[in-house]
């Protein structure tokens, strides 16, 4: 390769040169991104990958090492999002929609930062520091949805505490 | 043997490759300082919401919920980038972008940052800086298209997690970006659409720019199949386009993808010898 303006460098070029220039972290970073990218491609076909990529939305995860090993797998407006929230601790029940503090809204990520990230925490807790949250994420057929209680401690801090969770699997056509 | 002409030519063109290859990436840092500091504000903001309101949720290890992590993590990102453009010795050029890859790691999986998709794009052109870093000193005649490709490559990646998971019925009947922007968005192409279009047209509206950016996001999901310079154009145009139609704090999460993009774009200066 004389000159720097290739037309097009192809997947084979890259390894080459790589191995040519001694540039093991090049062919790792390669490696490591087509990992990513076959996750990321298995999420329409398969029901394990795509149920650890909404448990990842709602962290809840089977371990923190494990959510955390997903971070690098670009997610931006992935799937459908929903959350509602309540300042009444409602446990397993129905939300009451009539009451004041109750919300419903649709995000374009992560349901779960409309209380970790500042955005909506002054609205959920400005008058009563409790609640419970509800997300729901779905993509194609199937969706989670997940139940939080959050209940304030005697030192000023909220503990969230998972109540519950439940896996639907909807009709393909709908 | 080499003659000593010889000797000074090929250090002086070392030289100078070397430099180039600093430039380019000291563009990608810029852009990386851009991202992050265009949430500033709103970051102090979230500091002070989270001191008012902790909310702790035990599934993170306590490092992971620190406040005072949050805070070092973020401003050792902005200083580590920072310090890259003002160094030159390839040892601190690979310990700061140890320090920026850590520091964004870390605001990648803090309960109180991990949503932000800023952090994560950030991290992503900070992982390419540190490759890039490794191979200061090597031509640029064999570098500068692998490094190319290889930032299309990782812009590729990005798109693809964003259009794989966007193929879902809410996406494409447009009801999840009817409901996120349409509805009641306050911008100006969202106000312009709500006071010229009935709510029918405003759900068809949401159903053809949803469609509109599934399509765009595939299309750059082949940019590592595409010719150099036209992969960079294509990520440029879309990754604007993005923060222009649909909310301008969006320039924070394309700044550094934009970074990445125009790595496709230099041109090499004339060899010194």
């Amino acid at each position: 390769m004389n000159q720097y303006p290739v037309a097009m460098f192809r997947f084979s070029n890259f390894i080459s040169q790589s191995f040519k220039q001694r540039d093991w972290f090049a062919l790792l970073l390669l490696t490591f991104m087509l990992g990513i990218a076959a996750w990321i491609v298995a999420m329409p076909f398969s029901s394990t990958v795509r149920q650890h990529a909404i448990r990842r939305f709602h962290v809840a995860s089977p371990s923190f090492q494990v959510w955390a090993a997903m971070a690098p797998v670009p997610a931006m407006y992935n799937f459908e999002n929903r959350a509602q929230f309540s300042n009444e601790l409602i446990g397993e029940g129905p939300f009451d929609e009539d009451h004041e503090s109750w919300f419903s809204l649709q995000l374009n990520h992560f349901p779960a930062r409309i209380f970790t990230f500042g955005e909506m925490t002054s609205k959920c807790f400005r008058d009563h520091r409790q609640g419970t949250l509800e997300m729901s994420t779905r993509y194609r057929e199937t969706e989670l949805t997940s139940r939080w209680e959050i209940q304030e401690q005697p030192d000023g801090s909220m503990h969230v505490q998972r109540l519950a969770e439940d896996w639907v699997q909807h009709d393909a056509k709908k | 043997m080499f003659s000593v002409s010889q000797r000074i030519g090929c250090s002086t063109m070392q030289r100078s490759d070397a430099d180039e290859t600093r430039s380019l990436l000291k563009l990608v840092h810029v852009s990386i300082l851009i991202s992050l500091l265009w949430k500033v504000r709103y970051f102090w903001y979230f500091l002070g919401v989270h001191k008012e309101f902790p909310v702790i949720d035990p599934f993170f290890p306590e490092f992971f919920r620190a406040r005072i992590v949050l805070l070092v993590a973020y401003l050792l990102a902005v200083a580590a980038s920072v310090l890259i453009l003002t160094t030159i010795a390839k040892p601190r050029l690979l310990f700061f972008g140890c320090v920026s890859l850590a520091s964004l790691s870390i605001l990648c999986i803090h309960q109180s940052a991990y949503n932000d998709v800023t952090f994560v794009c950030c991290a992503w052109a900070s992982l390419w800086c540190l490759w890039f870093s490794t191979r200061l000193g090597e031509s640029c005649d064999s570098l500068y298209p692998r490094a190319a490709w290889l930032s299309h490559l990782m812009l590729s990646l990005i798109f693809l997690g964003g259009a794989i998971g966007k193929l879902t019925p809410g996406y494409l009947s447009g009801d999840v970006l009817f409901e996120i922007y349409f509805k009641e968005r306050d911008f100006w192409t969202y106000n312009l659409a709500r006071n010229s279009l009935s709510e029918e047209g405003l759900r068809t509206a949401a159903m053809w720019h949803s469609r509109m950016v599934l399509l765009s996001e595939f299309v750059c999901v082949f940019l590592w199949l595409m010719p150099r310079k036209v992969a960079s154009i294509v990520a440029i145009v879309v990754l604007c386009g993005i923060a222009l139609t649909n909310n301008v704090f969006l320039i924070s999460v394309v700044a550094s993808l934009i970074g990445l993009a125009l790595v496709g774009l230099h041109e090499r200066k004339k060899s010194a010898v």
